[in-house]
């Protein structure tokens, strides 16, 4: 667990251009994470193993496999390799993110006060990863990475849920990675779509948001 | 059983477009599709309105709540279908719709129609928000739907909003149905809404109270309350407009709706003070303001409206907020059809002058006359004028406001919406009073008149509906919205 802890935190904060093979790593981390919390929550998920393991392996194929390919895929397309243009420094991300993470430790203690059952290690782990992916978004400026950020946000989410709830329902977590990969399809074609058109049009000037579709 | 069929009519018809092959074989699936699904729903509400129904192993629920929403979905759904049938193949458009776009449309019209029917049948909060979040990428694929430069960075700024956004209404759901589990749930039945309705005393407040704090920012960035809008304008304004009419008029309902679904859990939770409700009212009224604001100086007509979504969904928040919520209903249902209307009338009118930009579109009422007879009539109502339903609604929620002890919140609203009616009636009068320049594009004697139209009965019907409620209200309708208010009021023990 700890091991997932850390391993979380150093992705997230690391800014290089690998970024999204370490997001796919990241989705396979996250896969293991029913596994070992399953067994702390057997009692609630009435040793539906079965279901750890559908999710898990969706997990893996999902976040593992099929979005960081998209991803890379559109990334080759557009051509976008290393220019990350954040609005504050990168190393002033890291201490953001250094913050976040800290932030996110305490804030899970308040909360492990009030809402029994919880474990507070994944907790900590998935708020902070959230928290770390929400930054992103709104720092980057680059619109893959942004997407980057959003992935991470989910992932973050994930381990939030699996530590609240302990995967209560198998419906709901096959629905959301269904929409997450839908979602991801879409903002990979939208990206390498805007990038197209500032590639053709660089000499024109900014477009007003009041074109011509009427 | 008849839940299910509500949601594979739809659902096989995203099949159906596949097949087709023209772009008017496909449009008029749409039509009939819509149709189709609009009399299971209708069959469904029936019973639906006298004792909730469930499906799946109560994993879906319809309630008079969401029948009163089902109706509304389904009714604007259909009408919207039969306004793009005139818009698609309006000379303006029939050369760009090919077979391909009209694929894509259809098949992300009836997945947006799929995704939204499942939000409001969905007795599991964590299904629901999946249906959300498959509406948010239904319709982003129909904002650009043109594809070119400014559609598509629309429907980014829409998509990376309302996901992020919703992504920490997810949050607050886990917060809440782990706060749920701790009271004793077990399995599946932690995101069951009726299961926590009556676990809601066994919770408790402070942990419950966060998880709304989440879930109002997620599902208000979704419904466009005020300082989470950015998107709206933009995207309602770039997308084609029959996608613009449903948008407004019935996404941002379903958003709201998801949001009331948690009020009585809240409320039931933080012991009935009405802590849930008034967290609304700042949200309603900054709304309020920001849209009167920005609606002074628009110049685009599709912005004004998107605009107008945005003072309107403030108007509804605050309703809720000063506890009025079957006026809430009330005004919800007003706003809905006449949004539609407006944007059917406003889409039409710009195919015809070929531009959005109000500046130019003078002497609506010669040149196009059903669609600016709407126009004009549709935001007259908009703005609150008396004959219409609109003006009723708002004056209910000012009524409970002041009953309630809201005063200070009911003058801001008074304030905002006088801004809108002044500034919105001048936008009106430019474009009735002014005849059309001779000699420009947009010279009636130039243009073919007779083409871009749309049918009268597509004008009237809208028309006659807030003009005949705003008179006189059936007692069974009002049953329905006293119905479906006490159930966010947590008022009535039905369940």
């Amino acid at each position: 667990m700890i091991l997932l802890g850390l391993n979380l935190y150093l992705i997230s904060t690391t800014r290089i251009s690998a970024c999204i093979h370490s997001c796919g790593f990241q989705g396979i981390l996250l896969a293991a994470l029913p596994l070992t919390l399953g067994h702390s929550f057997n009692s609630l998920s009435g040793g539906h193993f079965w279901h750890v393991l559908l999710v898990s392996l969706g997990t893996v194929v999902f976040k593992g496999i099929a979005i960081p390919m998209l991803l890379l895929r559109a990334m080759r397309k557009t051509g976008i390799r290393r220019e990350f243009e954040p609005f504050l420094s990168l190393h002033l991300s890291q201490l953001v993110g250094a913050g976040l993470v800290i932030l996110s430790f305490w804030m899970s203690s308040v909360m492990k006060s009030i809402i029994p059952l919880v474990n507070s290690l994944a907790l900590a782990t998935g708020l902070s990863t959230l928290l770390i992916g929400i930054y992103l978004t709104i720092n980057r400026k680059k619109s893959l990475s942004q997407v980057l950020g959003y992935l991470i946000a989910e992932n973050g989410l994930f381990v939030m849920g699996w530590s609240l709830l302990g995967g209560a329902s198998l419906l709901v977590e096959l629905g959301v990675l269904l929409d997450i990969l839908i979602a991801m399809m879409l903002m990979a074609l939208l990206v390498t779509r805007m990038d197209e058109m500032s590639a053709a049009g660089e000499t024109e000037k900014e477009p007003k948001l009041t074109g011509d579709n009427f | 059983m008849l839940i299910w069929l509500t949601l594979i009519i739809p659902a096989s018809c995203i099949i159906l477009t596949t097949l087709l092959q023209s772009p008017r074989s496909i449009l008029l699936l749409c039509v009939l599709g819509s149709l189709s699904s609009s009399a299971s729903v209708l069959i469904l509400v029936m019973h639906g309105l006298v004792t909730p129904i469930f499906a799946a192993s109560r994993q879906l629920m319809v309630d008079s709540l969401s029948s009163f929403h089902l109706l509304l979905v389904s009714g604007i759904f259909t009408l919207s279908s039969i306004y793009a049938g005139y818009y698609f193949l309006s000379p303006a458009k029939r050369m760009s719709f090919g077979n391909d776009k009209a694929r894509r449309f259809g098949i992300c019209w009836f997945s947006f129609l799929t995704s939204m029917l499942l939000v409001l049948t969905a007795n599991n909060l964590g299904l629901m928000w999946v249906g959300m979040e498959a509406t948010t990428i239904a319709s982003a694929v129909l904002v650009c739907l043109e594809f070119d430069r400014s559609s598509v960075r629309a429907a980014w700024t829409y998509l990376m909003m309302c996901s992020v956004g919703i992504a920490l209404a997810l949050l607050g759901i886990f917060i809440l149905c782990s706060e749920g589990r701790a009271a004793s749930l077990s399995g599946e039945s932690v995101f069951l809404w009726t299961e926590l309705y009556h676990l809601t005393h066994r919770m408790k407040p402070d942990p419950v109270r966060m998880a709304f704090l989440f879930i109002l920012i997620g599902y208000g960035t979704k419904a466009g309350l005020a300082p989470m809008h950015n998107w709206l304008p933009d995207a309602h304004s770039q997308a084609p407009t029959p996608v613009s009419a449903v948008l407004s008029g019935v996404l941002l309902n379903c958003a709201l709706y998801s949001l009331c679904r948690f009020l009585p859990l809240v409320e039931g939770v933080s012991g009935g003070q009405g802590w849930a409700f008034h967290l609304l009212i700042p949200f309603g009224i900054i709304s309020i303001l920001i849209a009167a604001i920005f609606i002074i100086h628009e110049t685009d007509i599709k912005r004004l409206l998107a605009f107008h979504s945005v003072e309107h969904m403030g108007i509804i928040a605050l309703g809720l907020g000063v506890g009025g919520t079957t006026a809430a209903l009330y005004h919800t249902f007003n706003h809905s059809i006449c949004k539609m209307l407006t944007f059917f009338c406003a889409g039409t009118i710009a195919q015809h002058y070929e531009t959005r930009d109000m500046r130019s579109i003078k002497g609506v009422l010669s040149s196009t006359p059903s669609a600016g007879f709407g126009l004009v009539c549709g935001i007259l109502a908009l703005i609150g004028l008396p004959p219409f339903s609109i003006f009723m609604s708002e004056i209910w929620i000012v009524q409970v406001g002041i009953k309630n002890g809201h005063l200070g919140a009911i003058v801001f609203f008074l304030i905002g919406a006088a801004s809108v009616f002044i500034s919105a009636l001048k936008h009106v009068m430019e474009m009735v009073w002014h005849s059309p320049q001779k000699g420009s594009p947009t010279d009636p004697l130039l243009t073919n008149k007779s083409a871009t139209e749309i049918g009268w009965p597509l004008v009237a019907f809208p028309l006659l509906l807030l003009a005949i409620t705003g008179i006189w209200m059936p007692a069974r309708a009002k049953g329905v919205l006293e119905q479906a208010g006490a159930i966010i009021n947590r008022s009535n023990n039905l369940i």
